[in-house]
């Protein structure tokens, strides 16, 4: 039996007293291998069941203890996870036929997946069709954070509960280091300006009290005037204090209008260098990080990441931040100022704030969150429209005007109604919040009018109070929206910092080999990869590649041709088993070193705006123009390029548009071959071509390959005649391999995929007859 | 023997790939096998060990037009109309539908509480109470017009919610804050 060493545990550590119940059982077994729990029990609802191995039978027991299987081992003759809808079963055949033998959830998936595959192996192994045990590699797919134990996403996502926020606003501060001054000079202009427009209210003061007042008849008491106000009594006649008073107040004013044009610029130069550095960061960091991180997040994430979340970020520090420390010195300074002038009326004035305050937080959110589902039909209706667009020789050659505008118009119908709700919304709520902040200068003109009427305080006091608290209730109203934008832009931040966090695709552990030049040497060993660990796309492959070799890739879509090329170019790495290039392990080869020989050609080749030339020479950007037109001349590119008015500085335009599926592949051939790898990739390379292109595009594959160690995948089996070897992939195992000769012998499965190919050419050839 | 089988198979499987085949109910017996597999014998045809089924409209009709197959790729015929299979037969069928869409159906709310971006619900499906993790509610909750709610959770399983109108009040502010 097994010889492996399989230790327990590591799964799920069985009850003591599910332990001790098997034990009563009279089925006899030395030890319990290992068991796992499932989350779904027999009937179906959620509960616990275990299964478990022994190292003579295979079991599974309720959570009270009860069997439900009991399967010798033995008379196992094969095991497998069968995915289903939303779950999973693990199915068992034996001598005496299939059994469903546990149910779970996706939750569990990859537990059994790993048992199912580990299982497997070991009936393999017994039964001799396989030459070792297989490893224990059970690796956790779910990922938790490491010093809160919080739920992430996936591995490369840092925890949002230790990345603190304050944290967040520290490491933009960093961001700010190399500008420091600048900073310094910001915050310095942020208070003298606020302390400035402190000032123009109290001259109003003055103007009231001391000049506008004043005349012969009717002098001020002397107790209730300032310093400030007596000098300027002093000055006669009366028009020149008026006069130098409102010179004084068009001072001030001029000297904060200085510091707002300086703060605003100062702002802008120090908020766009911060962002840019960040994004220059994060931009920098994406293209070190690995493939699975895009296989995670759509395209469309990632380039938010970029452009939403960096703009976002500059935004706020652009406007919030200086919007934000002026308000907040505003409502410090005035709210002293306030309790000196006369601390009663100040107290006064707290009433309406936690209305202010309370009420306009409820109010943002609401109305933000009706705004957001407005957004979202209005959304859904150019969805419509650009759907029915882009369709519209489907639409008119089914005859379907009418249901599309009908579509149409249910989704005009909705956007209508949400919009329409949010604005009303707006509409009801906003008036009465407006009240609340004028409760306050109703209660200011009652209390501080009595008090002027009762000779307690001058008018002018009255009125500067008055202008104080208009400055002092404006920042109010917007903590709230504030606090929302604030905490945004953080979490935008913490977007893009979670990105620069995320671990890259390979990091140097000391360990790694610098390989110069490859020899092109590839050889997989019982090698297992799944996209998903627990779903195995490939399984136990084993090939060996000499130097120089063309290997010829086969099997129906889906069997994992394009997923071996995938490990190859070391996108991914194996999740069991080896992949060696030139005896290396791949995981430990520099990556750099790697990639710089290896080439690809691709069915539909990528090319990048810009020239032909610079697509051709696009991994060498130091080539000469001698290269970059022999490389062109071997691809039989040459000879169309030169066509062209603007010849090697044709521009392709985006993805190439401007050029047939053919001359953009040639272009891609031309690339690879300046590139001069030393393993050539061709995935699918003539298929997207017609019958004279393709002939055209074989010659200078045929050309290419010469001397590399090519991996060549193919649907049109004829076109790998080359091949030194073919390789026959079925369901993510290796099944055959040997000469097209060889193959054609041993009447399998390439064998048949000849035959119907040939049987789909003649019927071709016949149609072509009858067109005739 | 074994290829004789084979040769006869793929004549009536060449034979019927053009035209899809609809399986009349009375002529179809569902029976548990000893191992406790779905058996499937058509009259005066064949027996199949262990059948498959799928259905075709899972969301719209699933109690309509079920595909059934001698493993995952071989399908035997559709079948309209289950309920007008024996009862013993229809008991079955629905039986092994139940294991091949597992999808729970949300019955009630009890909470969905945020932290850090990650949701968590605590709910009532028709397979038990469960509690479950969900991430970027946006990207990880799919509606199917007008009001069908498909839940995916940080595992990868689905909830299902069929209408979300009709879910009881507290349940339905619960949800209604998140759409």
């Amino acid at each position: 039996m097994s010889t492996a060493d399989t230790p327990t545990g590591t799964l799920d550590v069985l009850p003591k007293s599910i332990e001790d119940t098997l034990n009563t059982l009279d089925i006899e077994f030395k030890e319990i291998r290992f068991a796992v729990r499932s989350d779904v029990i027999s009937s179906g609802t959620f509960g616990e069941e275990w299964f478990i191995l022994t190292d003579a039978a295979i079991f599974t027991v309720t959570a009270s203890g009860e069997v439900i299987h009991y399967i010798p081992y033995k008379s196992v003759l094969g095991i497998r996870a069968e995915n289903v809808v939303d779950a999973g079963i693990l199915v068992l055949e034996t001598k005496e036929g299939t059994v469903d033998l546990i149910r779970y959830s996706n939750s569990c998936a990859p537990k059994f997946g790993f048992v199912a595959r580990y299982i497997g192996d070991e009936i393999e192994f017994r039964n001799g069709n396989r030459d070792e045990p297989p490893i224990w590699d059970y690796k956790i797919e779910e990922h938790y954070c490491k010093s809160c134990g919080l739920l992430l996403a996936d591995e490369y996502s840092p925890c949002p509960k230790c990345t603190k926020k304050h944290k967040v606003m520290l490491r933009i501060i960093n961001y700010v280091r190399p500008y420091r001054g600048r900073a310094l000079l910001f915050m310095g202009l942020i208070i003298s300006g606020t302390l400035i427009n402190l000032i123009p209210p109290y001259f109003t003061r003055i103007l009231i009290d001391d000049i506008l007042q004043f005349n012969i008849t009717t002098p001020v008491p002397d107790d209730q005037t300032t310093w400030l106000g007596n000098i300027f009594r002093g000055f006669q006649p009366v028009l020149l204090a008026l006069s130098i008073a409102v010179g004084v107040l068009l001072t001030f004013q001029l000297v904060s209008v200085m510091l707002n044009i300086f703060q605003s610029r100062v702002s802008a130069w120090l908020s766009f260098r911060i962002s840019a550095s960040i994004r220059a960061h994060v931009y920098e960091h994406l293209h070190n990080l690995s493939i699975r991180f895009f296989d995670k997040r759509t395209t469309g994430t990632v380039i938010s990441h970029i452009t939403e979340d960096s703009e976002r970020l500059q935004h706020f520090l652009l406007e919030g931040m200086s919007f934000l420390s002026t308000q907040v010195f505003m409502l410090f300074g005035i709210g002293t100022v306030l309790f000196l002038m006369n601390w009663q009326l100040a107290c006064l004035i707290l009433i309406p704030i936690p209305i202010i305050v309370l009420g306009g937080g409820w109010f943002y959110r609401t109305v933000r969150s009706l705004w957001h589902r407005a957004w979202r039909r209005r959304s859904k209706l150019f969805d419509v429209v650009n759907d029915s667009v882009s369709g519209i020789r489907v639409v008119r050659a089914f005859g379907q005007q009418n249901s599309e505008v009908n579509r149409f118009s249910g989704a005009n119908i909705d956007a209508r109604d949400y919009e329409t709700h949010a604005e009303l919304i707006w509409a009801t709520y906003y008036p009465p919040l407006m009240f609340a902040v004028s409760l306050g200068s109703l209660i200011v003109w009652y209390y501080g009018g009595f008090n002027v009427i009762g000779a307690e305080m001058t008018l002018g006091t009255l009125m500067t109070f008055h202008i104080y608290l208009q400055m002092f209730y404006a920042p109010l109203r917007y903590v709230s929206p504030l606090i929302n934008w604030a905490s945004r832009s953080m979490t935008a931040a913490e977007r893009l910092f979670e990105v620069i966090d995320s671990q890259p695709e390979q990091f140097d552990d000391g360990n790694l080999r610098a390989i110069p030049n490859i020899s092109g040497e590839v050889k997989f060993h019982n090698m297992t990869f799944g996209y998903d660990s627990h779903k195995p796309v490939l399984r136990d492959i084993n090939l060996h590649v000499q130097p120089g070799e063309m290997i010829g890739l086969v099997g129906h879509s889906g069997a994992g041709k394009s997923t071996l090329i995938n490990l190859i170019c070391r996108f991914y790495t194996p999740d069991s088993g080896q992949l060696e290039i030139d005896g290396e392990d791949i995981r430990q080869i520099d990556l750099k070193d790697l990639r710089r020989q290896i080439g690809v050609v691709l069915q539909d080749p990528y090319l990048f705006s810009g020239t032909i030339a610079e697509n051709i020479s696009y991994a060498h950007p130091d080539a000469t123009m001698d290269d970059i037109i022999t490389a062109a001349k071997a691809a039989n590119a040459h000879d169309f390029i030169v066509k062209f008015p603007d010849g090697y500085d044709t521009e392709v335009g985006e993805r190439g548009g401007s050029l047939s599926g053919g001359e953009r592949q040639r272009i891609s051939i031309a690339r690879a071959i300046l590139h001069n790898p030393r393993i050539l990739i061709l995935d699918e390379a003539t298929s997207s071509v017609d019958v004279e292109t393709e002939k055209e595009i074989q010659q200078a594959i045929d050309r290419l390959v010469k001397n590399r160690t090519t991996f060549a995948i193919a649907h049109r089996l004829s076109t790998l005649r080359n091949a030194d070897r073919l390789f026959v992939i079925e369901k993510g195992k290796g099944v055959e391999c040997g000469s097209h000769e060889e193959l054609m012998e041993k009447k399998g499965i390439y064998f048949r995929l000849v035959e119907t190919q040939r049987e789909a050419a003649d019927i071709r050839a016949d149609a072509q007859i009858v067109e005739r | 023997m074994k290829t004789e089988n084979k040769t006869i198979e793929k004549q009536t499987t060449e034979l019927d790939n053009s035209t899809q085949r609809f399986l009349k109910a009375s002529d179809l017996t569902l029976t548990r096998s000893p191992a406790g597999t779905a058996q499937l014998e058509i009259k005066n045809e064949a027996c199949h060990l262990r059948v498959v089924v799928r259905r075709l409209m899972p969301l719209s009709n699933p109690e309509q037009y079920i595909s059934l197959a001698a493993d995952e790729d071989t399908e035997i015929g559709v079948l309209v109309n289950p309920s007008e299979l024996s009862k013993e037969s229809n008991k079955i069928l629905n039986e092994e539908l139940d294991k091949r869409y597992f999808t729970p159906t949300i019955q009630k709310i009890y909470r969905v509480k945020e932290q850090f971006g990650i949701h968590e619900w605590k709910v009532k499906t028709e397979r038990g109470r469960v509690t479950f993790m969900v991430r970027g509610l946006n990207q990880n909750i799919k509606q199917v017009p007008p009001a069908r709610l498909f839940i995916t959770d940080v595992q990868g399983n689905r909830y299902d919610i069929p209408d979300y109108r009709k879910l009881d009040p507290k349940s339905f502010h619960q949800i209604k804050r998140h759409l």
